[in-house]
Protein backbone atom coordinates (compact mmCIF):
# COMPACT_ATOMS: atom_id res chain seq x y z
CA UNK A 1 0.00 0.00 0.00
CA UNK A 2 2.86 2.65 0.78
CA UNK A 3 4.64 1.24 -2.26
CA UNK A 4 1.23 2.75 -3.97
CA UNK A 5 -0.25 5.28 -2.22
CA UNK A 6 3.19 7.51 -2.47
CA UNK A 7 4.18 10.36 -1.16
CA UNK A 8 4.45 12.31 -4.33
CA UNK A 9 1.46 11.11 -5.51
CA UNK A 10 -0.60 11.89 -1.96
CA UNK A 11 1.38 15.60 -2.84
CA UNK A 12 -0.33 15.61 -6.18
CA UNK A 13 -3.58 14.66 -5.57
CA UNK A 14 -3.57 16.97 -2.81
CA UNK A 15 -1.77 19.75 -5.40
CA UNK A 16 -5.07 18.75 -7.86
CA UNK A 17 -7.98 19.23 -5.16
CA UNK A 18 -6.25 22.69 -3.86
CA UNK A 19 -6.32 23.91 -7.64
CA UNK A 20 -9.84 22.64 -7.83
CA UNK A 21 -11.14 24.69 -4.76
CA UNK A 22 -9.15 27.80 -6.50
CA UNK A 23 -10.71 27.34 -9.60
CA UNK A 24 -14.20 26.85 -8.49
CA UNK A 25 -14.07 29.60 -5.62
CA UNK A 26 -12.73 32.02 -8.52
CA UNK A 27 -15.32 30.77 -10.95
CA UNK A 28 -17.70 31.36 -8.46
CA UNK A 29 -17.35 34.95 -7.49
CA UNK A 30 -17.19 35.47 -11.16
CA UNK A 31 -20.38 34.25 -12.07
CA UNK A 32 -22.11 36.04 -8.98
CA UNK A 33 -20.95 39.17 -10.16
CA UNK A 34 -22.67 37.99 -14.51
CA UNK A 35 -25.41 36.90 -12.51
CA UNK A 36 -26.27 40.22 -10.60
CA UNK A 37 -25.37 42.10 -13.88
CA UNK A 38 -27.54 39.79 -16.22
CA UNK A 39 -30.52 39.89 -13.12
CA UNK A 40 -30.52 43.34 -12.89
CA UNK A 41 -30.57 43.91 -16.74
CA UNK A 42 -33.62 41.41 -16.37
CA UNK A 43 -35.66 43.99 -14.45
CA UNK A 44 -34.13 47.08 -16.70
CA UNK A 45 -36.99 49.17 -18.48
CA UNK A 46 -35.08 49.16 -21.68
CA UNK A 47 -36.17 46.30 -23.91
CA UNK A 48 -32.78 45.66 -25.54
CA UNK A 49 -30.91 45.33 -22.03
CA UNK A 50 -33.85 43.31 -20.96
CA UNK A 51 -33.20 41.19 -24.49
CA UNK A 52 -29.24 41.09 -24.04
CA UNK A 53 -29.82 39.40 -20.07
CA UNK A 54 -32.56 37.18 -21.34
CA UNK A 55 -30.56 35.99 -24.59
CA UNK A 56 -27.12 35.62 -22.51
CA UNK A 57 -29.19 33.60 -20.08
CA UNK A 58 -30.82 31.25 -22.42
CA UNK A 59 -27.15 31.09 -24.60
CA UNK A 60 -25.48 29.78 -21.42
CA UNK A 61 -27.96 27.57 -20.16
CA UNK A 62 -29.07 25.58 -23.33
CA UNK A 63 -25.86 24.96 -24.35
CA UNK A 64 -23.48 22.00 -22.34
CA UNK A 65 -20.66 23.28 -20.34
CA UNK A 66 -18.21 21.18 -21.79
CA UNK A 67 -19.12 22.77 -25.29
CA UNK A 68 -18.82 26.21 -23.78
CA UNK A 69 -15.04 25.30 -22.27
CA UNK A 70 -13.68 23.64 -25.47
CA UNK A 71 -14.90 27.21 -27.20
CA UNK A 72 -13.40 29.00 -24.53
CA UNK A 73 -10.31 27.06 -25.03
CA UNK A 74 -10.06 26.16 -28.48
CA UNK A 75 -11.72 27.99 -30.83
CA UNK A 76 -10.84 31.78 -28.95
CA UNK A 77 -7.27 31.25 -30.65
CA UNK A 78 -8.81 31.31 -34.10
CA UNK A 79 -11.51 34.54 -33.18
CA UNK A 80 -8.34 36.57 -31.53
CA UNK A 81 -6.42 36.33 -34.72
CA UNK A 82 -8.99 36.79 -36.59
CA UNK A 83 -9.99 39.81 -34.28
CA UNK A 84 -6.25 41.19 -33.77
CA UNK A 85 -5.93 40.77 -37.90
CA UNK A 86 -9.39 42.49 -39.03
CA UNK A 87 -10.66 44.61 -36.05
CA UNK A 88 -7.94 45.60 -33.43
CA UNK A 89 -4.86 45.77 -35.90
CA UNK A 90 -5.95 48.15 -38.18
CA UNK A 91 -7.60 50.15 -35.29
CA UNK A 92 -4.07 50.32 -33.50
CA UNK A 93 -2.07 50.84 -36.48
CA UNK A 94 -0.73 47.71 -36.16
CA UNK A 95 0.03 46.40 -32.78
CA UNK A 96 -1.62 43.00 -31.29
CA UNK A 97 -4.34 43.77 -28.49
CA UNK A 98 -5.42 40.25 -27.91
CA UNK A 99 -3.52 37.21 -26.73
CA UNK A 100 -2.56 34.48 -29.41
CA UNK A 101 -5.00 31.72 -26.77
CA UNK A 102 -6.26 31.74 -23.35
CA UNK A 103 -4.76 30.01 -21.00
CA UNK A 104 -6.67 26.27 -19.76
CA UNK A 105 -7.37 28.33 -16.60
CA UNK A 106 -8.79 31.16 -17.86
CA UNK A 107 -10.60 29.23 -20.82
CA UNK A 108 -12.25 27.01 -18.22
CA UNK A 109 -12.76 30.07 -15.47
CA UNK A 110 -14.08 32.39 -18.42
CA UNK A 111 -16.86 29.41 -19.40
CA UNK A 112 -17.33 27.94 -16.50
CA UNK A 113 -18.00 31.46 -14.75
CA UNK A 114 -20.27 32.73 -17.97
CA UNK A 115 -22.20 29.34 -17.38
CA UNK A 116 -22.76 29.47 -13.94
CA UNK A 117 -23.45 33.31 -14.20
CA UNK A 118 -26.53 32.53 -16.62
CA UNK A 119 -28.18 29.96 -13.38
CA UNK A 120 -27.66 32.42 -10.52
CA UNK A 121 -29.09 35.19 -12.85
CA UNK A 122 -31.99 33.29 -12.31
CA UNK A 123 -31.66 32.82 -8.77
CA UNK A 124 -31.00 36.26 -8.04
CA UNK A 125 -34.25 37.63 -10.08
CA UNK A 126 -36.65 35.01 -8.60
CA UNK A 127 -35.20 35.63 -4.87
CA UNK A 128 -36.08 39.02 -6.11
CA UNK A 129 -39.58 38.43 -7.48
CA UNK A 130 -40.49 36.48 -4.44
CA UNK A 131 -40.54 39.31 -1.84
CA UNK A 132 -44.32 39.95 -1.78
CA UNK A 133 -45.47 43.17 -3.58
CA UNK A 134 -47.11 43.63 0.18
CA UNK A 135 -43.68 44.93 1.36
CA UNK A 136 -43.15 47.16 -1.06
CA UNK A 137 -46.75 48.67 -0.61
CA UNK A 138 -46.26 49.52 2.59
CA UNK A 139 -42.32 50.74 2.12
CA UNK A 140 -43.71 53.03 -0.48
CA UNK A 141 -46.69 54.27 1.77
CA UNK A 142 -44.29 55.05 4.63
CA UNK A 143 -42.60 57.21 2.09
CA UNK A 144 -39.85 55.11 1.64
CA UNK A 145 -37.63 56.07 -2.18
CA UNK A 146 -37.02 53.57 -4.41
CA UNK A 147 -33.33 52.84 -3.69
CA UNK A 148 -33.87 52.59 -0.06
CA UNK A 149 -36.98 50.13 -0.86
CA UNK A 150 -34.41 47.69 -2.19
CA UNK A 151 -31.67 48.15 0.26
CA UNK A 152 -33.46 48.03 3.26
CA UNK A 153 -36.75 45.89 2.15
CA UNK A 154 -36.59 43.67 -0.68
CA UNK A 155 -32.76 42.57 -0.87
CA UNK A 156 -32.10 41.70 2.47
CA UNK A 157 -35.27 39.15 2.39
CA UNK A 158 -34.33 38.20 -0.89
CA UNK A 159 -30.76 37.41 -0.41
CA UNK A 160 -32.06 34.49 2.19
CA UNK A 161 -33.85 33.27 -0.24
CA UNK A 162 -31.32 33.11 -2.71
CA UNK A 163 -29.03 30.93 -0.26
CA UNK A 164 -30.19 27.32 -0.23
CA UNK A 165 -30.05 27.71 -4.40
CA UNK A 166 -27.20 29.49 -3.91
CA UNK A 167 -25.32 26.20 -1.79
CA UNK A 168 -26.69 23.96 -4.36
CA UNK A 169 -24.94 25.62 -7.39
CA UNK A 170 -21.75 26.08 -5.36
CA UNK A 171 -21.68 22.53 -5.63
CA UNK A 172 -22.88 21.46 -8.92
CA UNK A 173 -19.58 23.95 -10.04
CA UNK A 174 -17.40 22.17 -7.59
CA UNK A 175 -18.10 19.06 -8.95
CA UNK A 176 -17.96 20.36 -12.92
CA UNK A 177 -14.39 22.13 -12.09
CA UNK A 178 -13.45 18.68 -13.30
CA UNK A 179 -14.45 19.43 -16.90
CA UNK A 180 -11.33 21.73 -16.64
CA UNK A 181 -9.29 18.43 -16.89
CA UNK A 182 -10.13 18.08 -20.51
CA UNK A 183 -8.13 21.41 -21.75
CA UNK A 184 -5.28 20.04 -19.05
CA UNK A 185 -5.93 21.80 -16.17
CA UNK A 186 -4.31 19.80 -13.53
CA UNK A 187 -7.08 19.74 -11.15
CA UNK A 188 -8.30 16.98 -8.98
CA UNK A 189 -9.21 14.81 -11.72
CA UNK A 190 -6.50 14.97 -14.12
CA UNK A 191 -4.28 14.47 -11.03
CA UNK A 192 -5.88 11.62 -10.23
CA UNK A 193 -5.58 10.28 -14.28
CA UNK A 194 -2.11 11.02 -13.77
CA UNK A 195 -1.60 9.27 -10.57
CA UNK A 196 -2.98 6.05 -12.39
CA UNK A 197 -0.61 6.54 -15.01
CA UNK A 198 2.05 6.39 -12.19
CA UNK A 199 0.76 3.29 -10.29
CA UNK A 200 -2.19 1.29 -12.34
CA UNK A 201 -4.20 1.71 -9.10
CA UNK A 202 -7.42 3.00 -10.76
CA UNK A 203 -9.85 1.88 -8.35
CA UNK A 204 -8.01 3.04 -5.02
CA UNK A 205 -7.38 6.05 -6.98
CA UNK A 206 -10.75 7.28 -8.78
CA UNK A 207 -12.05 5.88 -4.67
CA UNK A 208 -9.57 8.69 -3.20
CA UNK A 209 -10.45 11.35 -5.97
CA UNK A 210 -14.17 11.21 -5.22
CA UNK A 211 -13.32 11.18 -1.24
CA UNK A 212 -11.59 14.47 -2.07
CA UNK A 213 -14.93 15.94 -3.82
CA UNK A 214 -17.24 14.53 -0.82
CA UNK A 215 -15.61 16.17 1.25
CA UNK A 216 -14.77 19.59 -0.30
CA UNK A 217 -18.76 19.27 -0.99
CA UNK A 218 -19.49 18.99 2.15
CA UNK A 219 -17.42 21.73 3.99
CA UNK A 220 -19.11 23.65 0.87
CA UNK A 221 -22.51 22.55 2.28
CA UNK A 222 -22.16 23.30 5.89
CA UNK A 223 -20.93 26.81 5.04
CA UNK A 224 -23.84 27.35 2.92
CA UNK A 225 -25.97 25.88 6.33
CA UNK A 226 -24.09 28.53 8.10
CA UNK A 227 -25.17 31.41 5.76
CA UNK A 228 -28.82 30.39 5.94
CA UNK A 229 -28.41 30.28 9.75
CA UNK A 230 -26.78 33.88 9.95
CA UNK A 231 -29.47 35.56 7.20
CA UNK A 232 -32.24 34.15 9.29
CA UNK A 233 -32.90 36.62 11.91
CA UNK A 234 -34.71 34.75 14.61
CA UNK A 235 -32.08 31.45 14.83
CA UNK A 236 -29.49 34.53 14.79
CA UNK A 237 -30.89 35.93 18.21
CA UNK A 238 -31.85 32.78 19.63
CA UNK A 239 -28.37 31.69 19.23
CA UNK A 240 -27.08 35.02 20.75
CA UNK A 241 -29.63 34.72 22.98
CA UNK A 242 -28.19 30.93 24.74
CA UNK A 243 -24.89 32.35 24.52
CA UNK A 244 -25.41 35.10 26.86
CA UNK A 245 -27.75 32.93 29.20
CA UNK A 246 -24.98 30.66 29.19
CA UNK A 247 -22.40 33.75 30.22
CA UNK A 248 -24.81 34.33 32.80
CA UNK A 249 -24.72 31.40 34.19
CA UNK A 250 -21.24 31.46 34.24
CA UNK A 251 -20.86 34.42 35.90
CA UNK A 252 -23.45 33.66 38.54
CA UNK A 253 -21.90 30.25 39.76
CA UNK A 254 -19.62 30.84 42.90
CA UNK B 1 -66.89 67.36 12.52
CA UNK B 2 -65.96 69.31 9.67
CA UNK B 3 -65.08 72.99 10.10
CA UNK B 4 -67.44 75.46 8.03
CA UNK B 5 -65.26 77.01 5.57
CA UNK B 6 -62.00 75.04 5.86
CA UNK B 7 -60.52 73.44 2.88
CA UNK B 8 -60.92 69.37 3.07
CA UNK B 9 -58.04 67.50 3.78
CA UNK B 10 -58.51 64.87 1.10
CA UNK B 11 -60.57 65.89 -2.24
CA UNK B 12 -61.51 63.42 -4.62
CA UNK B 13 -62.96 64.71 -7.71
CA UNK B 14 -64.22 62.38 -10.86
CA UNK B 15 -61.82 60.09 -10.29
CA UNK B 16 -61.76 57.56 -12.83
CA UNK B 17 -59.27 54.64 -12.70
CA UNK B 18 -59.17 51.59 -15.35
CA UNK B 19 -57.40 47.71 -14.97
CA UNK B 20 -57.46 46.42 -18.55
CA UNK B 21 -60.99 46.43 -19.62
CA UNK B 22 -62.37 46.79 -16.10
CA UNK B 23 -63.41 50.34 -14.86
CA UNK B 24 -62.89 50.04 -11.22
CA UNK B 25 -63.36 53.41 -10.21
CA UNK B 26 -65.96 55.80 -12.26
CA UNK B 27 -66.07 59.37 -11.64
CA UNK B 28 -65.53 59.33 -7.75
CA UNK B 29 -66.27 62.43 -5.80
CA UNK B 30 -65.16 62.47 -1.89
CA UNK B 31 -63.99 64.62 0.43
CA UNK B 32 -63.12 64.33 3.85
CA UNK B 33 -62.57 67.14 6.48
CA UNK B 34 -59.65 67.12 8.82
CA UNK B 35 -60.38 65.10 12.23
CA UNK B 36 -63.39 63.11 10.29
CA UNK B 37 -63.68 59.37 9.95
CA UNK B 38 -65.02 58.34 6.65
CA UNK B 39 -65.88 54.15 6.74
CA UNK B 40 -66.25 53.33 3.49
CA UNK B 41 -68.12 49.61 2.84
CA UNK B 42 -69.67 48.05 0.03
CA UNK B 43 -69.49 44.63 -1.60
CA UNK B 44 -65.87 42.85 -3.04
CA UNK B 45 -64.75 44.45 -6.15
CA UNK B 46 -67.31 47.88 -5.45
CA UNK B 47 -63.57 49.60 -5.69
CA UNK B 48 -63.19 50.43 -1.87
CA UNK B 49 -59.90 49.64 -2.21
CA UNK B 50 -58.80 51.04 -5.26
CA UNK B 51 -60.16 54.06 -3.90
CA UNK B 52 -58.12 54.61 -1.20
CA UNK B 53 -54.72 53.16 -2.76
CA UNK B 54 -55.59 56.10 -5.26
CA UNK B 55 -55.54 58.52 -2.08
CA UNK B 56 -51.70 57.36 -1.68
CA UNK B 57 -50.68 56.85 -5.04
CA UNK B 58 -50.62 53.00 -4.80
CA UNK B 59 -52.31 52.92 -7.74
CA UNK B 60 -52.44 55.54 -10.30
CA UNK B 61 -55.99 57.33 -11.00
CA UNK B 62 -56.07 57.69 -14.60
CA UNK B 63 -58.97 60.80 -14.34
CA UNK B 64 -60.36 63.19 -12.68
CA UNK B 65 -58.09 64.61 -9.34
CA UNK B 66 -56.79 64.51 -6.10
CA UNK B 67 -55.58 66.70 -3.62
CA UNK B 68 -54.10 65.78 -0.39
CA UNK B 69 -53.31 68.75 1.85
CA UNK B 70 -53.16 71.43 -0.85
CA UNK B 71 -50.83 68.76 -2.97
CA UNK B 72 -52.46 67.58 -5.86
CA UNK B 73 -51.11 64.25 -7.02
CA UNK B 74 -49.68 64.08 -10.40
CA UNK B 75 -45.85 62.67 -10.44
CA UNK B 76 -43.45 61.41 -8.27
CA UNK B 77 -42.23 64.35 -6.23
CA UNK B 78 -45.66 65.01 -5.12
CA UNK B 79 -46.06 61.33 -4.66
CA UNK B 80 -43.61 61.24 -2.27
CA UNK B 81 -44.43 64.25 -0.45
CA UNK B 82 -48.60 62.72 -0.39
CA UNK B 83 -46.99 59.72 0.94
CA UNK B 84 -44.76 61.49 3.87
CA UNK B 85 -48.09 63.06 4.73
CA UNK B 86 -50.62 60.22 4.51
CA UNK B 87 -50.30 56.97 6.44
CA UNK B 88 -51.52 53.48 5.06
CA UNK B 89 -52.46 50.18 7.02
CA UNK B 90 -52.87 46.93 5.00
CA UNK B 91 -55.07 44.14 5.11
CA UNK B 92 -51.79 41.61 5.54
CA UNK B 93 -50.03 43.94 8.00
CA UNK B 94 -47.08 43.88 5.89
CA UNK B 95 -44.29 43.96 8.29
CA UNK B 96 -40.69 43.61 7.10
CA UNK B 97 -39.91 40.30 8.71
CA UNK B 98 -36.68 40.48 8.63
CA UNK B 99 -36.72 43.39 11.00
CA UNK B 100 -37.53 43.26 14.65
CA UNK B 101 -40.58 45.75 15.56
CA UNK B 102 -38.49 48.21 16.92
CA UNK B 103 -36.97 48.56 13.48
CA UNK B 104 -40.17 48.21 11.31
CA UNK B 105 -41.17 51.57 13.68
CA UNK B 106 -38.07 53.41 13.35
CA UNK B 107 -37.13 52.81 9.39
CA UNK B 108 -39.05 55.15 7.60
CA UNK B 109 -38.40 58.30 10.35
CA UNK B 110 -34.60 57.32 10.04
CA UNK B 111 -34.39 57.16 6.39
CA UNK B 112 -37.27 59.59 5.04
CA UNK B 113 -37.69 62.07 7.76
CA UNK B 114 -33.84 62.09 8.94
CA UNK B 115 -34.34 61.70 12.35
CA UNK B 116 -31.47 60.44 14.77
CA UNK B 117 -31.75 57.03 15.87
CA UNK B 118 -32.47 58.20 19.48
CA UNK B 119 -35.60 60.20 18.77
CA UNK B 120 -36.84 57.75 16.00
CA UNK B 121 -36.74 55.04 19.54
CA UNK B 122 -38.27 57.52 21.41
CA UNK B 123 -41.06 57.93 19.37
CA UNK B 124 -41.40 54.48 18.41
CA UNK B 125 -41.30 53.12 22.06
CA UNK B 126 -44.51 56.05 22.75
CA UNK B 127 -45.87 54.35 20.33
CA UNK B 128 -45.66 50.67 20.84
CA UNK B 129 -46.83 51.54 24.04
CA UNK B 130 -49.66 53.59 22.75
CA UNK B 131 -50.80 50.57 20.58
CA UNK B 132 -50.02 48.16 23.41
CA UNK B 133 -47.05 46.33 21.98
CA UNK B 134 -44.13 48.02 23.67
CA UNK B 135 -42.92 44.61 25.42
CA UNK B 136 -42.32 42.97 22.04
CA UNK B 137 -40.40 45.92 20.61
CA UNK B 138 -37.14 43.46 20.26
CA UNK B 139 -39.26 40.45 18.62
CA UNK B 140 -39.84 40.10 15.01
CA UNK B 141 -42.96 40.28 13.43
CA UNK B 142 -43.84 36.38 12.76
CA UNK B 143 -43.38 36.07 16.86
CA UNK B 144 -46.32 37.87 17.37
CA UNK B 145 -50.08 37.31 16.73
CA UNK B 146 -51.81 38.70 13.80
CA UNK B 147 -53.84 41.42 15.95
CA UNK B 148 -50.28 42.19 17.52
CA UNK B 149 -48.63 42.63 14.02
CA UNK B 150 -52.00 44.77 13.01
CA UNK B 151 -51.38 47.23 16.12
CA UNK B 152 -47.28 46.97 15.14
CA UNK B 153 -48.47 48.45 11.59
CA UNK B 154 -50.43 51.12 12.86
CA UNK B 155 -47.81 52.14 14.68
CA UNK B 156 -45.13 51.97 12.13
CA UNK B 157 -47.75 54.16 9.91
CA UNK B 158 -47.76 56.73 12.47
CA UNK B 159 -44.17 57.01 13.59
CA UNK B 160 -44.56 59.39 10.32
CA UNK B 161 -46.94 61.53 11.97
CA UNK B 162 -49.19 61.87 9.11
CA UNK B 163 -52.04 63.97 9.21
CA UNK B 164 -54.11 61.59 7.99
CA UNK B 165 -54.49 57.26 7.98
CA UNK B 166 -55.71 54.81 5.12
CA UNK B 167 -56.94 51.60 6.53
CA UNK B 168 -57.79 49.03 3.77
CA UNK B 169 -59.42 46.05 5.76
CA UNK B 170 -57.08 46.19 8.67
CA UNK B 171 -59.02 43.45 10.53
CA UNK B 172 -60.21 40.89 7.85
CA UNK B 173 -57.19 38.82 7.75
CA UNK B 174 -57.51 38.18 11.89
CA UNK B 175 -58.83 35.72 13.87
CA UNK B 176 -62.05 36.54 15.43
CA UNK B 177 -60.69 37.16 18.45
CA UNK B 178 -58.20 39.54 17.42
CA UNK B 179 -60.34 41.63 15.70
CA UNK B 180 -61.00 43.98 18.69
CA UNK B 181 -57.91 45.20 20.19
CA UNK B 182 -56.86 46.56 16.18
CA UNK B 183 -60.62 47.84 16.48
CA UNK B 184 -59.58 49.47 19.95
CA UNK B 185 -56.71 51.30 18.71
CA UNK B 186 -58.44 52.60 15.93
CA UNK B 187 -60.98 54.08 18.11
CA UNK B 188 -58.41 55.64 20.24
CA UNK B 189 -56.95 57.22 17.25
CA UNK B 190 -60.41 58.57 16.09
CA UNK B 191 -60.85 60.08 19.41
CA UNK B 192 -58.13 61.57 19.48
CA UNK B 193 -58.60 63.39 16.34
CA UNK B 194 -57.39 61.54 13.58
CA UNK B 195 -58.09 62.14 10.04
CA UNK B 196 -59.23 58.13 8.84
CA UNK B 197 -60.70 56.64 6.04
CA UNK B 198 -61.34 53.14 6.88
CA UNK B 199 -62.31 50.21 4.15
CA UNK B 200 -63.99 47.77 6.49
CA UNK B 201 -66.86 44.92 7.05
CA UNK B 202 -67.03 45.69 10.64
CA UNK B 203 -70.48 47.57 11.10
CA UNK B 204 -70.26 47.75 14.57
CA UNK B 205 -67.05 49.49 14.14
CA UNK B 206 -68.77 52.07 11.38
CA UNK B 207 -71.56 52.62 13.48
CA UNK B 208 -69.66 53.44 16.71
CA UNK B 209 -66.62 55.67 15.27
CA UNK B 210 -67.70 56.87 11.75
CA UNK B 211 -68.69 60.47 11.10
CA UNK B 212 -69.80 59.57 7.71
CA UNK B 213 -70.01 56.25 6.30
CA UNK B 214 -69.67 55.92 2.22
CA UNK B 215 -71.48 52.96 0.29
CA UNK B 216 -69.66 52.26 -2.66
CA UNK B 217 -70.92 49.67 -5.47
CA UNK B 218 -69.63 48.99 -9.19
CA UNK B 219 -66.96 51.83 -9.07
CA UNK B 220 -69.20 54.54 -7.62
CA UNK B 221 -70.13 56.18 -4.36
CA UNK B 222 -73.91 55.49 -3.99
CA UNK B 223 -74.66 56.69 -0.86
CA UNK B 224 -72.96 58.53 1.91
CA UNK B 225 -74.52 59.97 5.35
CA UNK B 226 -74.12 59.42 8.86
CA UNK B 227 -74.02 56.05 10.49
CA UNK B 228 -77.83 57.12 11.64
CA UNK B 229 -79.13 57.89 8.50
CA UNK B 230 -77.18 55.08 7.03
CA UNK B 231 -78.16 52.00 8.71
CA UNK B 232 -81.90 52.91 9.87
CA UNK B 233 -83.24 54.35 6.64
CA UNK B 234 -80.55 54.34 3.56
CA UNK B 235 -82.46 55.79 0.39
CA UNK B 236 -80.81 53.11 -2.36
CA UNK B 237 -82.21 50.34 -3.08
CA UNK B 238 -78.47 48.90 -3.66
CA UNK B 239 -77.56 49.92 -0.01
CA UNK B 240 -80.55 48.21 1.45
CA UNK B 241 -79.59 45.28 -0.48
CA UNK B 242 -76.50 45.09 0.55
CA UNK B 243 -77.08 46.24 4.22
CA UNK B 244 -79.80 43.46 4.54
CA UNK B 245 -77.16 40.51 3.32
CA UNK B 246 -74.75 41.65 6.14
CA UNK B 247 -76.97 42.74 8.98
CA UNK B 248 -79.21 39.28 8.43
CA UNK B 249 -77.65 37.24 11.13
Amino acid sequence: MSQILTPAIVHALLRGAVLSVELSVLTYVLALLFGLIAALMRRSRVVVVRGLARFYIELFRGTPALVQIFFAYFATPQIFTWLNKVVFGPLSGGSVLLPPHLSPFAAAVTALSLGYGAYLAEVIRAGIESIHKGQVEAAASLGLGGNDIMRFVVIPPAVRIMIPPFGNYALALLKDSSLASTISVVELTLATERGIAYNYQPAMMWAAAAVIYLVLSMVASFLFVYFERIADPIHRRRGRRLTRLASADDEGTP
Amino acid sequence: MSVEGEAPLIQLKGVEKQFGAFRALKGVDVEVARGEVVVVIGPSGSGKSTLIRCINGLEKHDGGSIIVDGIELHDAAELAEVRREVGMVFQQFNLFPQMTVLRNVTLAPMRVRGANRKAAVDIARRLLDRVGILEQAHKYPEELSGGQQQRVAIARALAMEPKAMLFDEPTSALDPEMINEVLDVMKDLAAQGMTMIVVTHEMGFAREVADRVLFMDGGKVVETGTPEHFFQNPTEDRTKLFLSKILRH
